[in-house]
């Protein structure tokens, strides 16, 4: 008998389980409270009575576990009427099973309590990690470019992506000095809920990693192309009045959880972006203004919290830093390969461009070079002094600039020298472009012409193409229009001479 | 002595309780999932998810050498539920035997676990927040899934989030 009890004990422990769990929760504490009373009570009447007083405790244990106190309380009520029917008035018993079901409920409440406190500590440890290691390893990928596109997806994929700081969309605006606005540059996430999870369904479906991810957003529209079309068209003045502005100027980010209807930029937002709450980060470092970032979540709906948005700011700190610096190298990189007087490419441009198209010219993609200089520099530049000679640089430039095709590159060689770069162009297709500068400096009033040998500024002009058999080199190239651009001075300048068949120096 | 049957049968009825009732929690997560599917016409199995969620407790790639070195096998996956006797899937802990120490490697919670089907189901009304929850877990719990939380574990710590292709 006292075998067949252990066996229904584990049968019934094994029964219970394989029944509870197919029931909510309160359900599945209440079978297992009153499976232990079950146990208890096939004991006391196939077996022994006798103990039934202590044996009951171990109900009042399971419900006390199972509903704390008041499972305690109810407990011990059902154990004595149990108590009572079966064995009969022991009414000192009643008061000592209340007793036991409220400690006992007390205590497993205190421990659940203390369990819950730890599981929130180890919730916002957790979090916290994450922010961590999400900081410091875009914080080594923003460090590892200075192209600001490449930043720019960088920031805003670590600001979206699951394993970033998770929201569902972000867009960033910079700040343009000279318009004093904020210029709508990059932006990734979803028009609508739809596309959202579309998008997400999609990024999921091909376990698509940071890398790929960035690919993806930018090279296959994964992100809505309409949500970049719709950003780059915008510019949101620099002022008090509107929320990006208040952002900057008070250096705080703030939380908008209802759309203030006064506030122009705020409508604007709701009603092309759908946005019903969104947070604005200022991008500020050493105090200067470099943008805003704008983050919302538009599919899942879930509201932004002030915590996450200190979890957020060193994110954009770091962000400003890195645009800035970008923005800084950008300015001087273009400061080395623009020629400060005219704004036209100079020569340490022209090689590095020169040097690309060379290597892919071919007889089918010939490249042309046209050089020039003005006609009796020297003498203008004596009657009429060198500030205007500058001044006469500068505008020869913009008529040269204005006078070649789109994807034609123009510089200045140096001096009064200029050259015409001309991409998959064949010499009769250069010589119209060369004629066409020609004829538009000759038409042109220079201030101080006049005083020229022949009455009016103008330029000489030499072109050379790779058609040309004998020219193996970039110096071949250089050298053939050289010599063109002398013949053109010895023959009478203002004019345009090819060299058609070029023979290299021994 | 007749009381010492008792305890005994009382001790091995909770015993039995604790040591199954993960395992029958989960028995009953994958009924109500494949009934769930049933009715709304999907697979599990076909469900997608991304592991981007999993929290990492050291640098991408570790520069620790017991981690460097450890092999794929060298991983443990293990769950994480909340309690005993009435158990519920917190997530998932990642961690490696280092010298006999246990070097933590990361976690993945399952409320960070989502599924974009899921969720935009539960959007829909198609399915409650509940049904959400149960269904992740099966995926989560999926031997599939454990095999590629592992493979993608190992990657990241060899590789990097950011320099995998």
């Amino acid at each position: 008998m006292y075998v067949l009890f252990l066996f229904l004990s584990i049968v019934l422990a094994l029964s219970i389980n394989l029944i509870r769990f197919h029931f909510n929760p309160i359900t599945n504490k209440i079978i297992f409270t009153f499976s232990s009373l079950f146990l208890v009570e096939v004991y006391a009447t196939f077996i022994d009575v006798s103990p039934l007083t202590w044996m009951l405790l171990i109900f009042i244990f399971s419900s006390s576990y199972a509903f704390q106190i008041w499972g305690g309380i109810g407990s011990a009520s059902i154990s004595y009427a149990f108590l009572h029917l079966q064995i009969g008035e022991e009414l000192l018993v009643l008061p000592l099973y209340l007793l036991f079901g409220v400690v006992i409920g007390f205590a497993v409440k205190y421990i659940n309590k203390q369990k819950e406190e730890n599981d929130q500590w180890n919730k916002v440890l957790l979090k916290q990690s994450k922010y961590f290691h999400v900081f410091s390893e875009v914080s080594v990928r923003m460090q590892q470019t200075l192209q600001r596109d490449k930043l720019l997806t960088t920031i805003l994929t670590s600001v979206t992506a699951g394993h970033g700081l998770g929201f569902n969309r972000a867009m960033i605006f910079l700040h343009n000095e000279e318009t004093n606005t904020l210029t709508g540059i990059l932006g990734v996430g979803p028009m609508d809920i739809e596309s959202g999870y579309n998008v997400w369904e999609a990024i999921s479906a091909e376990k698509l990693k940071l890398k790929d991810l960035i690919t993806y957003n930018f090279q296959h529209n994964l992100t809505d192309p309409e949500l970049n079309s719709i950003l780059k068209t915008i510019e949101i003045p620099f002022d008090k009045n509107n929320i990006f502005g208040q952002a900057l100027l008070t250096h705080q980010p703030i939380l908008v959880d209802r759309i203030n209807e006064k506030d122009e930029i705020q409508v604007f937002f709701k009603n092309i972006f759908n946005t019903k709450e969104f947070a604005v980060i200022p991008l500020i470092t050493q105090g200067k203004n470099i943008g805003i970032l704008f983050i919302d979540n538009i599919v899942n709906q879930k509201p932004i919290t002030l915590l996450e948005l200190e979890y957020v700011i060193p994110l954009a700190n770091q962000a400003a830093i890195a645009i800035n610096h970008t923005s800084l190298y950008n300015q001087i990189e273009e400061m080395a390969l623009k020629d400060g007087l005219t704004g036209l490419h100079n020569q340490r441009a022209f090689q590095s461009i020169f040097e690309q198209y060379f290597q892919s010219i071919s007889i089918t993609n010939p490249l042309s070079l046209i050089i020039f200089d003005i006609d009796y520099f020297k003498v203008y530049n004596d009657k009429n002094g060198h500030l205007l000679g500058n001044e006469v640089l500068m505008q020869l430039a913009k008529v040269f600039h204005q006078s070649i095709r789109t994807g034609d590159y123009s510089f200045r060689f140096g001096g009064e020298e200029f050259v015409a770069l001309l991409p998959n162009t064949t010499l009769e297709e250069a010589y119209l472009i060369g004629e066409t500068i020609r004829k538009n400096v000759e038409q042109t009033v220079f201030p101080g012409e006049e005083k020229q040998p022949t009455g009016t500024l103008t330029i000489s002009l030499g072109i050379a193409s790779t058609e040309s058999l004998m020219i193996q080199s970039k110096n071949d190239l250089i050298d053939a229009a050289d010599r063109a651009l002398y013949k053109a001075k010895e023959t009478g300048k203002n004019k345009v001479v090819l060299l058609k068949e070029y023979v290299p120096h021994e | 002595m007749n009381n010492l049957y008792f305890l005994i049968g009382i001790l091995l009825f909770f015993l039995t309780m604790i040591l199954f009732s993960s395992q029958f929690y989960i028995f009953a997560t994958r009924n109500y999932t494949k009934a769930v599917s049933k009715r709304l016409g999907f697979k599990v199995k076909e469900l997608h998810y991304s592991l981007d969620q999993i929290i990492y407790f050291i640098s991408l790639p570790s520069n620790l050498p017991e981690v460097r070195n450890a092999k794929i096998e060298d991983l443990v996956i293990e769950q994480d539920y909340s309690c005993y006797l009435f158990p519920k899937l917190k997530g998932i802990k990642i961690w490696i035997h280092s010298n006999k120490n246990r070097l933590e490697l990361g976690y993945l919670p399952i409320e960070n676990f989502r599924l974009p089907s899921l969720d935009k189901w539960e959007n829909e009304g198609k399915i409650s927040d509940e049904t959400n929850f149960k269904i992740s877990i099966c995926k989560l719990i999926h031997p599939k899934t454990i095999k590629e939380i592992r493979e993608e574990v190992f990657k990241q710590i060899q590789i990097g989030r950011y320099e995998i292709s």
